[in-house]
């Protein structure tokens, strides 16, 4: 069964481009431009991982995440964060605070996302052995 | 015989009154004589008892007065020096007898001149000033000297006469006050440099705080459409077989990373935060820097050498991102030095355990000019085409932080040398 990912970026060609990206490398992939509807979406869809941005007017992307990580039915999901404003060191504790798995800086190599994404997989895979 | 004697009465008067006025012509020089005497007595006596040291000498150069306060001044009584010549009076100034002041009255020369600090004649007197160091039992003292010559009635010159004054208070004084005068106005020049830097700092901070506010928004507001073209870049490529299509989806590729590191220098230098310091490991931390910028430039074909003198394990204190931001920045200016092919790096690393490590990155590149070397450090100069001028001024910064020191040599069309001294510890606290 193909594994299921949902994207969340106000940029909406961005967001049509991961979403070909991620498509060609053989997932399946909701993709939404408003934050405000990441949860429902996400408890509906139940994706295996979820692609945040954490800059998005509205909703912060620290909000989703709060969101999803105190909902019972989606607090288990990998969430793979994407900005173009923090940089990984500087915001490390920040990130793992969130309990945000990954982190990619915009305008990261569409081969990282590919590799993080089977990373998080991997993850998920051992621990459920 | 009536008449000789008449003759003879005659001349017993004349006899008398010549005698008369003889004794009183007598009695009238010795009156004469007693007031001359007393005159010069008086004239003795003023020199004698003159505040000031004052001596006066005949013009066969032979001391004819020596008054008490010269005794006391010079130790010398007047009986000991008056009638002697030979310049026996410089002894008690110089200890040596040879020519003074008083003597250029009789003559000139250009040699006693030159040990004064300075001689300055008014008519046909002479000013001087002298350290004399045998007077005050060889305490030695500053004087002021003033030598006049003595007329005679007909304007000959018969002597001269010499006053000294005692000015070591004043020069002591005159001391004091050209050393405050000069602290003062190495008081003032240094607070005029705190103000001038304090200034400078106030203005780079406004600037800086501005820069901050610029670049969060450009980062933002331009990494995400740049996301969105290496993004579509890729999918072009994945979509397509046209190999003609990968030399310029590479250059956009290429051209977004370009973007995304002048974004990065920009916030890297408005968003410098005080280091994180920890045990860093210099050399593996060294060596994946030099891999980075080599797989960066891995198309220009430089030969980079590297000496280094510690082991892999070798910590110092620092914050190893500012670190690698550092050596990056350098190892990069270092590369783009170097033309397609030529020229090559060499990086030493001199670590001293406990001290301090030295890095230093040297290229064989195009060199800075001179005018240009000055300016290196200043944000926003630079000289590269597509360059923002932050690199060397977030060196510059990152070195600050760390309590090092960053120096640069160059010579166009021979190289660059950049030197790295960092401290290998750090008070945490």
């Amino acid at each position: 069964m193909e594994k299921k990912i949902l994207v969340v970026d106000d940029d909406k060609e961005f967001l049509e481009e991961l979403q070909e990206t991620l498509t060609l490398s053989g997932y399946e992939v909701k993709a939404i431009s408003d934050p405000r509807k990441a949860l429902a979406v996400a408890m509906q869809l139940k994706p295996d991982i979820i692609v945040l941005d954490l800059k998005m007017p509205g909703m912060t992307g620290f909000e989703v995440v709060n969101k999803i990580k105190s909902t019972p039915v989606t607090e288990h999901i990998p969430i793979i964060a994407m900005s173009g404003f923090f940089t990984a060191e500087q915001d490390d504790s920040l990130l793992s605070f969130f309990q945000i798995h990954h982190y990619l800086r915009k305008p990261f190599n569409p081969l990282d996302i590919i590799a993080r994404i089977e990373e998080v997989f991997k993850e998920t895979a051992h621990k459920r052995h | 015989m009536k008449q000789k004697v008449r003759r003879q009465i005659n001349f017993n008067e004349q006899l008398r009154v010549i005698n008369s006025r003889l004794k009183q012509e007598i009695r009238q020089r010795k009156k004469v004589e007693e007031e001359l005497k007393s005159a010069y007595q008086r004239l003795a006596d003023i020199i004698e008892f003159l505040p000031d040291p004052v001596f006066v000498i005949d013009k066969e150069k032979k001391v004819i007065a020596w008054n008490k306060a010269l005794e006391e001044m010079t130790s010398v009584k007047k009986e000991e020096i008056i009638g002697k010549g030979n310049f026996a009076y410089a002894v008690p100034f110089y200890g040596k007898a040879r020519p003074v002041l008083i003597d250029l009255i009789f003559m000139e020369d250009k040699e006693v001149e030159a040990r004064y600090s300075f001689v300055r004649r008014q008519a046909d007197t002479l000013f001087a000033e002298v350290f004399a160091p045998m007077v005050y039992g060889g305490k030695g003292a500053f004087l002021w000297l003033k030598a006049s010559p003595l007329y005679d009635s007909k304007h000959n010159i018969v002597g001269a006469i010499e006053t000294i004054r005692d000015i070591t208070q004043h020069k002591e004084a005159e001391a004091i006050l050209k050393k405050d005068k000069e602290s003062l106005q190495l008081l003032m020049k240094e607070r005029t440099e705190q103000l001038l830097k304090v200034q400078k700092e106030l203005a780079d901070a406004r600037h800086l705080s501005e820069i901050g506010t610029l670049a969060a928004t450009i980062a933002h507001e331009l990494r995400n459409p740049l996301a969105a073209i290496r993004t579509a870049a890729y999918n072009i490529g994945k979509k397509s077989d046209d190999q003609r299509l990968k030399p310029h989806l590479e250059n956009i590729d290429k051209k977004v990373a370009e973007c995304d590191q002048i974004i990065t220098n920009l916030l890297n230098y408005s968003r410098i935060k005080t280091p994180h310091f920890a045990e860093v490991k210099i050399h593996q931390l060294l060596n994946e820097c030099i891999a980075q910028t080599r797989q960066r430039y891995s198309s220009l074909k430089i030969r980079l050498r590297k000496f280094c003198n510690c082991k892999e394990n070798d910590t110092i204190c620092a914050d190893a991102v500012q670190l690698k931001e550092l050596f990056n920045n350098v190892l990069n200016n270092a590369f783009e030095a170097c033309e397609q092919n030529k020229g090559s790096i060499t990086v030493y690393i001199n670590y001293q355990p406990a001290s301090h490590v030295t890095v230093v990155i040297e290229d064989t590149g195009i060199g800075i000019p001179a005018e240009h070397m000055k300016h290196l450090m200043q944000p926003f100069f630079t000289t590269k085409q597509k360059g923002t001028g932050l690199g060397l001024a977030v060196c510059q910064q990152l070195v600050n932080l760390h309590q090092g020191t960053i120096s640069i040599t160059s010579k166009v069309g021979k190289g660059t040398r950049v030197t790295i001294n960092l401290p290998a510890v750090h008070d945490r606290s």
